[in-house]
């Protein structure tokens, strides 16, 4: 017996009967991949919907959570860093300082978080319909994506109250979100495959995260509270320096380096095809394992 | 002819045995693939063409590697060696509902069936109405389906489905659910596609649906081929494939034909047909009788006969001769299924005895030819 040694799917088998038909056969069956899933973008874009809307069937507040759960942390993380360890903001207000960190890092987290069960979740629908597998990941991060734009809403409220005014600056949010954004589907397809195949992962990344949240300047700033010798680790903390871009562009009113930006989405946009290369060489194998 | 799908050397394995761990598998590549272990080969060197507008059966016994050979050609496995070939859009109903949500409700439902399914959004606003016509759901549709009654699901899940545009069908045993009306609405919707030009590719152990839907049929055993030709030799060459284990199966179905043979069935339109007939009845077997069907290509039932009205029972063990004769068969001229049966009177019906005839009747139609039976009639007027 031959082993585990195949040709693609789609392979032809003689060109006259592939001229006959002319289908887009190569873009319905194509793994995950940028055409894959745009040719899937409808079911991405129901799939994101449906995962927001369903957390909230049955609740009263409904949508108003969306908003409720990182003003309830900004409170409770307000009390114990500013009123407890006399932690003060090096810019702006408390508030708007802590949700510049706040609103990204809930972004991150939640978009590993979700994606890391995501996959296995859905192995049913695996066994059933093929579709690009990365859209399950995408989908989980699109979720967070709507929860993104509603937290951010919030900030910019609360800027124009605290401060008086909201900074023309505040316009690099686009392609820093755009970046954090591509980066973390990247990272959430890689998770989320991971997260399938060794459960693990899905122990492990709460963990991760609660390390990642203390270790970045996120409710407390960096200049003033770590000291010196170690301030070089933080430098090398991509979120870190995110954050801290998201600051200056909403609370201090400068535009962050243009080569940082470009940096963003161009490190964001290879996490992007890193994870859809993966997804590919290994998602065939989900069926048969989860 | 083009084909639609073509299965070269296909084989599937799985492993069997206690789960493990296998961190390999998050490795792309050779590394990735798992060596050690048991291995269940469930294809093995499978070959099969569909054609463009063709529709092929598939039977075989359980684990015969039917719903494996499906799922391939969904795309939602991968073989393990070989070439699985698609040409053009598959519609795999192996499942209903798929991706249902308890929660939403049965439009938001559809929208997320169908996008999942791979039908395009412009497509589904066409075809949102006559989805939900044909799923019969009418005010219900704004409800969550956790209310939905499960025959209400499947009508809402084989609508979504059907109504894909694809030009392979791949249909797994989902024709099993609901009731008779939904199953004969299931079949002449399938009718509707095949017309159309889908193709058709069908898994099932209702032996009886195999001659209505496919002009061609496999028997699959242990993961390959056994028989391929007209459904029904496929059928009975099924069934002398394992006769002793399916004396009587578990599920309260007996096997009690051993011989049947009929006159020819081309005839002209009110011809006799003959029936000729053996049986054995195992010993503990229940009273039954006999009963000839005639139905059309899409199920709907025109007509019986039951020995139980000729006062003939069967109680006795052993074997029994059977003769049946129908004097001017009143069908006007079309395509037929015949089937007979034997009734257990206290069990459920044992399908898995039906034996199925395609019939043909010629000639000219009588009257104004509406329905499907003769009715001959004399007019006078003064």
């Amino acid at each position: 017996m031959e082993k585990s040694l195949r040709p693609p799917p789609t392979a032809d088998l003689t060109p006259s009967v592939a001229e006959s038909i002319p289908v887009d056969e190569q873009v319905l069956r194509s793994p995950s991949s940028l055409a894959g899933v745009w040719s899937f973008r409808w079911l991405l874009i129901q799939w994101s919907r449906r995962d927001f809307t369903v957390q909230y069937r049955q609740s009263l507040l409904g949508v108003v959570w969306a908003i409720v759960q990182p003003l309830m942390l900004l409170v409770l993380y307000g009390v114990i860093f500013t009123a407890f360890l006399g932690i003060k903001p090096d810019r702006g207000s408390y508030a708007v300082f802590a949700l510049c960190g706040l609103v990204p890092w809930t972004f991150i987290s939640s978009a590993i978080g979700r994606s890391s069960g995501a996959i296995a979740g859905n192995a049913g629908l695996l066994r059933q319909v093929y579709f690009p597998r990365a859209i399950i990941p995408l989908a989980s991060t699109g979720v967070t994506v709507i929860d993104l734009a509603i937290a951010t809403v919030v900030l910019l409220i609360a800027q124009g109250v605290t401060a008086g005014t909201i900074h023309l600056s505040t316009l690099a949010l686009v392609p820093i979100y755009l970046g954090l954004i591509l980066f973390m589907s990247g990272v959430s397809i890689v998770v989320s495959v991971i997260g399938a195949l060794v459960r693990d992962i899905r122990f492990l990344i709460p963990l991760a995260l609660q390390v990642g949240f203390l270790a970045t300047p996120i409710m407390y700033p960096r200049r003033g509270t770590v000291p010196s010798r170690y301030s070089w680790i933080y430098s090398l903390n991509p979120v870190a320096r995110t954050i801290e871009g998201v600051r200056q562009a909403v609370i201090d009113g400068t535009w962050p380096p243009a080569y940082g930006l470009v940096l963003l989405v161009g490190v964001g946009a290879v996490s992007l095809i890193v994870g859809l290369r993966y997804s590919a060489a290994v998602e065939e194998r989900l069926p048969d394992l989860l | 002819m083009t084909q639609v799908v073509a299965m070269r050397g296909v084989t599937k394995r799985y492993r069997t045995g206690r789960e493990r761990i296998n961190l390999r598998a998050a490795i792309p590549g050779r590394w990735g693939e798992p060596t050690r272990g048991d291995f269940h080969w469930a294809l093995n060197d499978l070959n099969l063409e569909l054609e463009a507008g063709g529709s092929l059966g598939l039977i075989g016994p359980n684990g015969a590697g039917k719903s494996t050979a499906l799922k391939l050609v969904a795309g939602v496995l991968s073989p393990t060696s070989g070439t699985v070939t698609i040409r053009g859009r598959t519609a795999s109903l192996i499942e209903l509902g798929a991706g249902f949500h308890s929660d939403m409700t049965g439009r938001e439902n559809v929208y997320f069936s169908a996008a999942v399914l791979g039908m395009s959004p412009r497509t589904l606003r066409s075809r949102f109405d006559q989805i939900v016509d044909f799923a019969d759901i009418g005010e219900y549709i704004d409800t969550p389906v956790k209310r939905y009654s499960s025959g209400m699901m499947a009508r809402l899940g084989f609508a979504v489905a059907s109504h894909l545009e694809a030009d392979v069908l791949v249909l797994d045993e989902v024709l099993a659910v609901g009731d008779a009306a939904f199953q004969r609405k299931c079949h002449a919707r399938i009718a509707e596609s095949r017309r159309q030009g889908v193709a058709l590719l069908y898994v099932t152990h209702a032996l009886y649906t195999l001659p209505m839907l496919c002009e061609e049929a496999i028997l699959l055993a242990e993961g390959t081929v056994r028989y391929r030709g007209h459904p029904d030799d496929v059928v009975q060459a099924y069934e002398r494939l394992t006769p002793s284990e399916r004396v009587p199966v578990a599920d309260g179905t007996y096997k009690v034909f051993t011989d049947i043979r009929t006159s020819p069935m081309t005839i002209q339109a009110g011809d006799s047909l003959d029936f000729d007939m053996e049986l054995f009845l195992a010993e503990g077997l229940p009273h039954g009788h006999l009963m000839v069907t005639a139905a059309d290509t899409q199920m709907k039932v025109h007509g019986a006969v039951s020995s139980r009205h000729a006062g003939i029972q069967f109680d006795q063990p052993g074997r029994h001769v059977v003769h049946c004769r129908i004097d001017e068969l009143p069908l006007q001229p079309g395509s037929y299924v015949v089937y007979v049966a034997f009734f257990g009177d206290y069990r459920l019906p044992p399908l898995d005895d039906l034996r199925i005839f395609k019939l043909e009747v010629l000639g000219e139609p009588v009257e104004a030819a509406y329905g499907a039976v003769r009715i001959p009639a004399s007019w006078s007027s003064a």
